[in-house]
């Protein structure tokens, strides 16, 4: 195995619309925050290159629409996703109640190959506000029961834990990979590593 | 075999054909001898084919020479003519089509190819862009002609050879010699040479045009498509069984004359489609228009004219050729919609084709192209399809690996449609249909998810429980499938999300003792009921009886578990529940709810004192001493600590001739000290404990008045006389110790808390024998305590009263202070004077304004 092979990651970000999809992807990949409420049309990337052990992972990092339940983005972006990161906030149940329906739609459009074990990662965002409504250890017991699936406290606006939970999402999507040296066996991603280069951001917007 | 074309012999000559040319229905036809032959084309009724020919004109004068080649250009009335090695123009229109113009340079041309690009607009005007390029020796020369004029470029292009076969392209014309062909540059003359014509010398080439910027060009047995893009680039090669003579295409079908017969193919895919035999010594080949082709040889002249596309359409499905069918019909002339119904009908039957050939995806692919109604498409199976009937059995059942195949197909189709309601509904929106189509979606998603879930369950269940929480399935079929597949875990589920608790804990219940069913044992049961919340309390009950019987500490969970949905259950009818069936789980839980929950509700906790008190006093003695005095500490302990039960109602279920100690502590919470003291004093004779009683209350009460140590002394120095035992403790044995007066303990308290006791109200207690040198202490420290206070007053006092004189002189020297207003003061805000009853303001200044005029308005 080529240790410094470059890797491209498509992660995706689902959850009810407000919980703070668009701003942790912000604060990620350009260290900004805003207060403005801006609701998230279709789907949108960016990208941000993490280092993990000696490898350069590019994270494509898919930011979505929340306000349906079908996702008018069609099978295809859903497929090929390397891992899904689920967001609610902390102080909103109902956002938390949803992480289900959004998990399972998720994978039934996707429909990975191994559906017990795709890697998923929970977020509970805005802990910088008072007024919490989920306890961490209720969402941690609900993470738990979901066959273990991470789980970090987060806040876009601060930048509490946001790259650690990014560089986890990186660290275990490939630790998964290697597992299984599927690397061969991913044509999707080869491609999608060799359309990168030049690649501009609106043009490729459509992914249906 | 598919017929696309028919042909019909139109004439036998006794001239010698040179070249022919064609337009609209007429055919020309130009003579070795220099005669010109114009026909008109009409639908003939004798058996001898589909057309005749009927002779418009006939010029025998028309030239010296042979004629080497025609071409009109209809718009325009004109009639171009290369005979004698020059290019002449002539009406078309007039008697024995009269010359125009001869063009003298053009002496010497071989060849020549026109491109016209005319069209005729509504009002009639003709627009016409025609190009002409004519090869004179080795020369291209480039003419571009407007409305019937014709203007030749600067420069010609010099080329090689003479060439053979000439064609326009858009940015290229391409020409082949005796050798190879060569495309060229039309804005800069350069050639592009391409491949030679073919491997044997004698060879002619062939050009055809398959589009406006692509050729078909003979090489050898086949014919090569080349596109001019950027590059030029070969796109595919057609095979013939001989070279061709010459090659047209007429969409979608390229024509191929050969040696006495015109073969007829397709390019995209390349099938071989008809031979038309029998056209002897044909060596010319002319399109007119779509589906109208003139062949001819020296002496002959025969026309291939299309198969009514309903013809052709039925064989083409007979072959399954659909892709040409489609073709064809997308080219007919029938109206738009016609050709959209036909052409879905052929997809159909395309995409059921497919299917039935195993071609699984591609099939699905098509299906969804068509947007049919997915429960046509789930017929296919058999196995899937819900309804029932004899109708369902037209379909074959799929086996072994066809069907895994062909179910992942399907799902993908189902996922793919799924997707598409999506993107659908998002877009829809307030319409007044919105209703109806709402219904109508929800009722696809049944029958899409419901299909989805038999599918899974066939392919690969790990997707079945994520489908079922998403709640689309229809349920009894749901049920159905999952009963016969045995999955019961499954089918918890779809209870739970169709809200049919009952089904679901009735069939928890019964698997629970199934030694071998993923629902064995009470843990499933248990979460169910965690997640069921307050409106189905009933339920709760009714399923619960059998874990609480049997798994009593893992039971009370479903009512103790740190979960909202538990966390927010009804608590008192819970405990009224556990009172009549469970009684011994009713201690825990109401532990539960005072202390992990903290639930201030006063009935719990009378309730949880009175368990504890009827655990102590059972008489049934099934009940450990171990146990009876743990519990009895825990009642203490709670009796002390907890500020939310009743004691006015607790007291009274207290026994009479026990309990003691925790009966003095209900009597401290209604304030009842005197009692209390009594109990710790006289009952269990436990001095101390009645002291720290008196600490505790005097340390924790506002009230100075409580007087408890008065009390204390009161009992211990007069126990005979002493009636705070009245009552039910009336007959209750006193203890020994305390039944004797203790003048000395009472001393003792008197000394050691003098100074939170009234010295006169001590005083009244105590028996007038006692002598004062023993009271002497107490006395001195309450004086002390007397004077104390007394000078702390006074100091007070004095501290007051200076500060009152402060005030006073502050408050002198203010109202010593007057203005005078009279008629000339002016307020310097607004500027008027002061009427007499006007509010003014006076600033620290000096300046006086009037209350309205102030600044800090
Ligand atoms: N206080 C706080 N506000 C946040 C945080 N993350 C997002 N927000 C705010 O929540 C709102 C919705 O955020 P946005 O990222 O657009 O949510 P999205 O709909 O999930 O993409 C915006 O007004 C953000 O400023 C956070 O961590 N803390
Ligand atoms: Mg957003």
């Amino acid at each position: 195995m080529s240790s410094k092979k470059k890797v491209l990651l498509k992660v995706i970000i689902l959850g009810d619309s407000g919980v703070g999809k668009t701003s942790l992807m912000n604060q990620f990949v350009n260290k900004k925050f805003s207060n403005q409420y801006k609701a998230t049309i279709g789907a949108d990337f960016l990208t941000k290159e993490v280092i993990v052990d000696d490898r350069i992972v590019t994270m494509q990092i898919w930011d979505t629409a929340g306000q349906e339940r079908f996702q008018s983005l069609g099978v295809a972006f859903y497929r090929g996703a390397d891992c899904c990161v689920l967001v609610f906030d902390v102080t909103a149940p109902n956002t938390f109640k949803s992480l289900e329906s959004w998990k399972d739609e998720f994978l039934i459009q996707a429909s990975p190959r191994d559906p017990e074990n795709f890697p998923f990662v929970i977020l509970g965002n805005k802990v910088d506000l008072e007024n919490r409504a989920v306890s961490a250890k209720r969402a941690q017991q609900w993470c738990q029961s979901k066959n273990d699936i991470p789980y970090f406290e987060t806040s876009a606006k601060e930048a509490v834990n946001v790259e650690l939970a990014f560089q986890t999402i990186a660290r275990n999507v490939l630790a998964q990979e290697t597992d299984a040296e599927l690397y061969n066996e991913f044509p999707d991603q080869l491609k999608l590593t060799a359309n990168d280069n030049g690649r501009n951001r609106d043009g490729d917007n459509c992914a249906c | 075999m598919h017929e696309a074309y028919e042909v019909s012999p139109l004439l036998t000559v006794t001239v010698q054909i040179e070249t022919i040319a064609a337009y609209d229905g007429n055919l020309l036809l130009g003579t070795r001898q220099g005669h010109l032959l114009m026909y008109s084309l009409s639908t003939n009724n004798g058996n001898q084919g589909k057309y005749g020919l009927q002779l418009l004109r006939y010029c025998k004068n028309f030239s010296k020479k042979p004629i080497q080649q025609i071409e009109v250009i209809p718009e325009k009335n004109l009639l171009l003519c290369l005979s004698d090695y020059v290019l002449s123009t002539y009406d078309i229109n007039g008697v024995n089509f009269p010359l125009i113009e001869t063009f003298p340079q053009t002496k010497g041309a071989s060849l020549f190819a026109l491109d016209n690009k005319s069209t005729t607009s509504m009002t009639g005007e003709s627009n016409s862009v025609v190009r002409l390029c004519v090869a004179v020796r080795r020369k291209l020369q480039l003419y571009y002609g407007k409305n019937g004029q014709f203007k030749q470029h600067l420069f010609d292009f010099s080329i090689p050879d003479v060439p053979k076969v000439l064609a326009w392209g858009q940015e290229y014309l391409c020409v082949g010699f005796k050798a190879e062909y060569t495309f060229y540059d039309l804005s800069s003359g350069k050639p592009k040479e391409l491949f030679p014509t073919g491997s044997s010398k004698s060879l002619e080439p062939t050009i055809a045009k398959y589009s406006e910027t692509s050729f078909l060009l003979g090489r050898d047995q086949t014919s090569v498509l080349v596109e001019e893009t950027q590059d030029i680039e070969i796109k595919k090669t057609i095979r013939w069984s001989e070279p061709p003579i010459s090659v047209v295409w007429d969409e979608p079908f390229v024509l191929g004359l050969l040696q006495d017969q015109v073969v007829v193919q397709t390019v995209e895919p390349s099938l071989f489609i008809q031979t038309i035999p029998e056209l002897n010594k044909a060596r010319l080949m002319y399109r007119c228009k779509r589906g109208l082709i003139f062949v001819s040889s020296v002496g002959q002249v025969w026309c291939l004219s299309s198969v009514d596309v309903t013809k052709q359409r039925q064989q083409l499905l007979k072959d399954k050729q659909f892709q040409i069918a489609i073709t064809l019909t997308k080219l007919s002339e029938c109206s738009q919609e016609e050709k959209e119904h036909s052409q879905r009908s052929i997809q159909k039957l395309f995409a059921l084709d497919l299917f039935d050939s195993k071609e699984y995806a591609q099939s699905m692919k098509e299906f969804i192209k068509l947007n049919i109604d997915p429960a046509e498409v789930i017929e296919l199976f058999p196995d899937l399809d819900s309804k029932p009937g004899p109708e369902s059995s037209k379909n074959k059942k799929l086996k072994g690996k066809d069907l895994e195949n062909a179910l992942k197909a399907l799902i993908d189709y189902l996922l793919a449609l799924r997707a598409n309601i999506g993107k659908n509904t998002s877009q829809v929106s307030g319409s007044q249909e919105e209703g109806g189509s709402q219904r109508n979606v929800t009722q696809q998603l049944e029958l899409i998810d419901t299909t989805l879930l038999k599918c899974y369950l066939q392919t690969n269940d790990a997707f079945v429980a994520s489908l079922l929480r998403l709640n689309n399935c229809r349920l009894e079929e749901a049920e159905k499938t999952l009963l016969q597949h045995g999955k019961y875990s499954e089918l918890i589920i779809l209870y739970q999300t169709k809200g049919q608790h009952t089904k679901a804990l009735q069939l928890l219940r019964d698997q629970a003792k199934q030694p071998d069913s993923s629902l064995k044992g009470y843990s499933r049961t248990k979460n169910y009921m965690q997640n069921l919340g307050a409106e189905h309390i009933n339920l709760i009950f009714k399923f619960s009886d059998w874990i609480l019987k049997e798994h009593p500490e893992e039971g009370l969970k479903i009512f103790t578990e740190d979960k909202v949905e538990v966390e927010n259950l009804p608590r008192p009818k819970i405990l009224d529940f556990l009172l009549r069936e469970h009684e011994t789980l009713v201690i825990p839980y109401l532990e539960h709810v005072i202390h992990t929950w903290n639930d201030t509700n006063s009935l719990f906790h009378d309730a949880l004192i009175r368990m504890y008190r009827e655990k102590i006093t059972d008489k049934k003695g099934a009940v450990t001493e171990e146990e009876i005095q743990h519990t009895k500490s825990k009642l203490l302990a709670f009796l002390e600590k907890s500020v939310h039960y009743t004691p006015e109602r607790v007291i009274l279920h207290f026994p009479n001739d026990s309990l003691f100690e925790e009966r003095a502590v209900i009597l401290g919470k209604l304030g009842r000290h005197e009692q209390a003291l009594a109990i710790y004093v006289q009952i269990l004779g436990d001095v101390d404990r009645a002291v720290r009683y008196c600490e505790n209350v005097s340390e924790n009460s506002n009230d100075q008045n409580q007087d408890v140590y008065v009390m204390l002394m009161k009992i211990l120095v007069n126990p005979e006389n002493s009636n705070a035992l009245s009552g039910p403790l009336e007959k209750v044995p006193r203890n020994p110790k305390t039944a004797v007066p203790d003048l000395e303990t009472a001393l003792n308290i008197l000394e050691k808390h003098g100074d939170k006791i009234s010295p006169l109200k001590a005083l009244s207690v105590l028996p007038d024998d006692v002598p004062l040198t023993r009271l002497k202490r107490f006395l001195e420290c309450a004086l002390d305590a007397q004077l104390t206070l007394k000078r702390r007053t006074q100091v007070l006092k004095g501290l007051l009263s200076a500060e009152h004189m402060q005030v006073q002189e502050l408050k002198q020297f203010h109202e010593s202070k007057s203005v005078v207003i009279n008629d000339y003061n002016v307020c310097p805000v607004c500027k008027k004077r002061f009427g007499n009853q006007s509010a003014f303001v006076r600033y620290p200044n000096g300046d006086i304004v009037h209350y309205s005029c102030r600044l800090d308005k």
